[in-house]
């Protein structure tokens, strides 16, 4: 599971670079992860048509280079959108590319997937388990939170920042907005496609029902969730939406709930009134030994979207947000400095 | 062909011939021609709707003019995207003052500087030595800028929420760092108050001698104008009606009578 999260985090990093510096809402990013996967399927898999036998550090550049050529394709056409059209036109370029992976089935094998790919060697030594693995991805998201830290705190950063605050504005101080934002979307999308290599490598199957619209929705909540632009709200945002969803499916989680039977009665008395003041509205909770598991299993999601909205309420900006946009959200608050007159 | 030397003989920095720009059915230019001599001042006076800020925008390439060609030194400016203008050393402010409002005074000014550094993706990303060189020398000019037009207390603060003044010379600053040879103005004496208006007077004149730089200014504040202005073009309906030294402009029949309505 930590593992999962880890691989999110470099997702969300790279979508971060598209949605939190260049403001380009960008609902297909599962594209360009299923871009590298299946750059290291096809050419690892043996059920592939194109099966290459190629190592995975070898794959890793080529998979990042496809991805980012995959995001060229896309930033092209939607250069001059912005907004709910860009968010639009993206959600179908997802589609199309999830289409393409089941119907061109002569390469890609369709629905029934690319399997047995086979695991990455360092120095010669196999990663295998999933502390080995945890520890592989997290160094993988190290290496890319530094660089896209860097990138933000630079001219191209500020370029980025300047098309998303006023495009207009930003031309005319020299940033070349075609340029900039088709960077974006490449920059973005090598690191979805990187995230796509460790994937496939990982789980050792793919098939084109992983890379569905859910993945670039997930990836677009932990960017907002943990605060648009900001590199640990991404860590935070993948933590709370890759971990919490599994840490409620946990067996664990469902005997701590059965243990809660005060709530149960609580909650059941609650039902109860309402119930009398507007009879058969409601029903009664589930009987107090499965309700635990009930409640885990079939309402985590419920829970899960409920804790979502109060996040937002409550932090609008994000769990965790950028130095900037904390300003943003807070200048209405705070005293703005006094004027200062001209020398 | 370039129109570098203009009527009176003097180099000409900025040679703007017969730009004719309709927006639709509305002719906003109208067959304009000047020169903005090197080193100068030249104010851009008329009144509202003569298409001062439709010029600038021209000049700028915001908008495309249907007819003429606007020179900077060897360089016809039509045949170049907007974004190119800035690193042929041509800078300006705003008249609705385009600021980047949630990024901080400090990352504004420093957006100036884009056109010219160049630090790439990948030099970037790695944080390469030269990229780090280029970074300090950007940082020292942004801090001199900073100190000119006293915005030291501000600079970590973002753009929105501060006082109109400070916004004008944030964009002030952000046009200077990048050590421009011609520098638009659109209206930096609007919305100022009087002593804030004096001391722009002042300023405007300091910058042209400590920066060297030759200023194009559209103004409605004719106290301004005409004391700090070498020269002065008259617009009227897209159509330019004067141009000759403050006093002359002053005193031209033709720009009176735009100005107060024809006699009854």
């Amino acid at each position: 599971m930590l593992v999962f999260v880890a691989l999110f985090v470099v997702l969300g990093l790279g979508l971060n670079v598209v949605v939190g510096f260049a403001g380009l809402l960008d609902l297909g990013y599962v594209a360009f992860f299923a871009a590298g996967a299946y750059t290291m399927g096809l050419l690892t898999s043996p059920g592939s048509p194109i099966d290459a036998g190629l190592n995975f550090w070898l794959i890793l550049p080529m998979g990042i280079l496809i991805a980012s050529a995959v995001g060229l394709l896309l930033g092209l056409p939607v250069l001059p959108l912005r907004g709910d059209y860009l968010a639009i036109v993206t959600t179908g370029f997802g589609e199309i590319i999830r289409l393409f992976l089941i119907n061109r089935d002569d390469l890609t094998r369709g629905s029934q997937g690319l399997s047995a790919i086979p695991r990455p060697d360092l120095f010669g030594y196999r990663i295998d388990s999933f502390t080995e693995w945890f520890y592989f991805v997290v160094a993988a998201a190290v290496i890319v939170g530094f660089c896209t830290s860097r990138l933000r705190d630079s001219r191209i950063g500020r370029a980025w920042e300047a098309i998303r605050e006023d495009e207009d504005v930003a031309a005319a101080m020299g940033v070349n907005t075609t340029k900039y934002k088709l960077l974006a979307f490449a920059s973005g999308a090598a690191i979805g496609g990187l995230g796509g290599v460790i994937y496939a490598a990982f789980i050792g199957f793919i098939s084109p029902a992983a890379f569905s619209l859910q993945v670039s929705i997930d990836v677009l909540a932990i960017v907002i969730i943990g605060g648009m632009g900001s590199t640990p709200g991404v860590i935070l945002g993948s933590l709370i939406l890759i971990g919490v969803p599994r840490i409620l499916q946990f067996r664990e989680t469902s005997d701590f709930l059965a243990n809660l039977g005060w709530l149960r009665d609580g909650l059941n008395g609650l039902i109860g009134a309402v119930d009398a003041l507007t009879p058969g509205s409601i029903g009664r909770l589930p009987p107090a030994e499965t309700w635990g598991a009930q409640l885990a299993d079939d309402t985590r999601f419920i829970i899960f979207g409920a804790l979502l909205v109060i996040v937002m309420v409550v932090r609008p900006s994000g769990l965790w947000p950028s130095s900037r946009r904390r300003l943003e959200f807070a200048h209405d608050d705070a005293p703005a400095p006094a004027p200062v007159t001209a020398p | 062909m370039a129109a570098t030397v203009s009527a009176n003989g003097s180099q000409a920095l900025l040679s703007v011939r017969d730009v004719s720009l309709r927006f639709g059915g509305l002719v906003a230019l109208d067959g304009v021609s000047f020169d903005v001599p090197a080193g100068k001042i030249l104010g851009l006076i008329g009144p509202n709707g003569a298409g001062k800020t439709t010029m600038f925008n021209a000049i700028t390439r915001l908008y495309r003019p249907q007819a003429g060609e606007i020179w900077f030194g060897q360089t016809n400016l039509l045949g170049l995207a907007p974004h190119e203008i800035p690193r042929l050393g041509i800078a300006r402010t705003f008249q609705n003052l385009a600021l980047f409002p949630s990024m901080t005074v400090r990352d504004n000014i420093r957006v100036g500087l884009h056109a010219s550094t160049k630090a790439d993706v990948f030099s970037q990303a790695l944080r390469l030595p030269w990229v780090g060189r280029e970074e300090r020398r950007a940082e020292q000019v942004v801090d001199e800028a900073i100190d000119y037009l006293g915005l030291r207390a501000v600079e970590r603060h973002p753009a929105a929420g501060l006082p109109f003044g400070t916004l004008k010379r944030i964009e002030l600053a952000r046009a200077l760092v990048a050590r421009p040879k011609l520098l638009l103005l659109d209206e930096p004496a609007g919305g100022l108050n009087h002593e804030e208006v004096s001391a722009l007077g002042a300023l405007i004149r300091d910058i042209r001698e400590r920066f060297d730089v030759t200023i194009l200014l559209v103004e409605h504040h004719m106290g301004l104008v005409m004391s700090i202005s070498d020269r002065v073009v008259v617009l009227d309906f897209g159509k330019k009606i004067a141009e000759g030294t403050p006093d002359e402009v002053r005193r031209n029949p033709e720009v009176i009578r735009a100005y107060l309505g024809v006699e009854a």
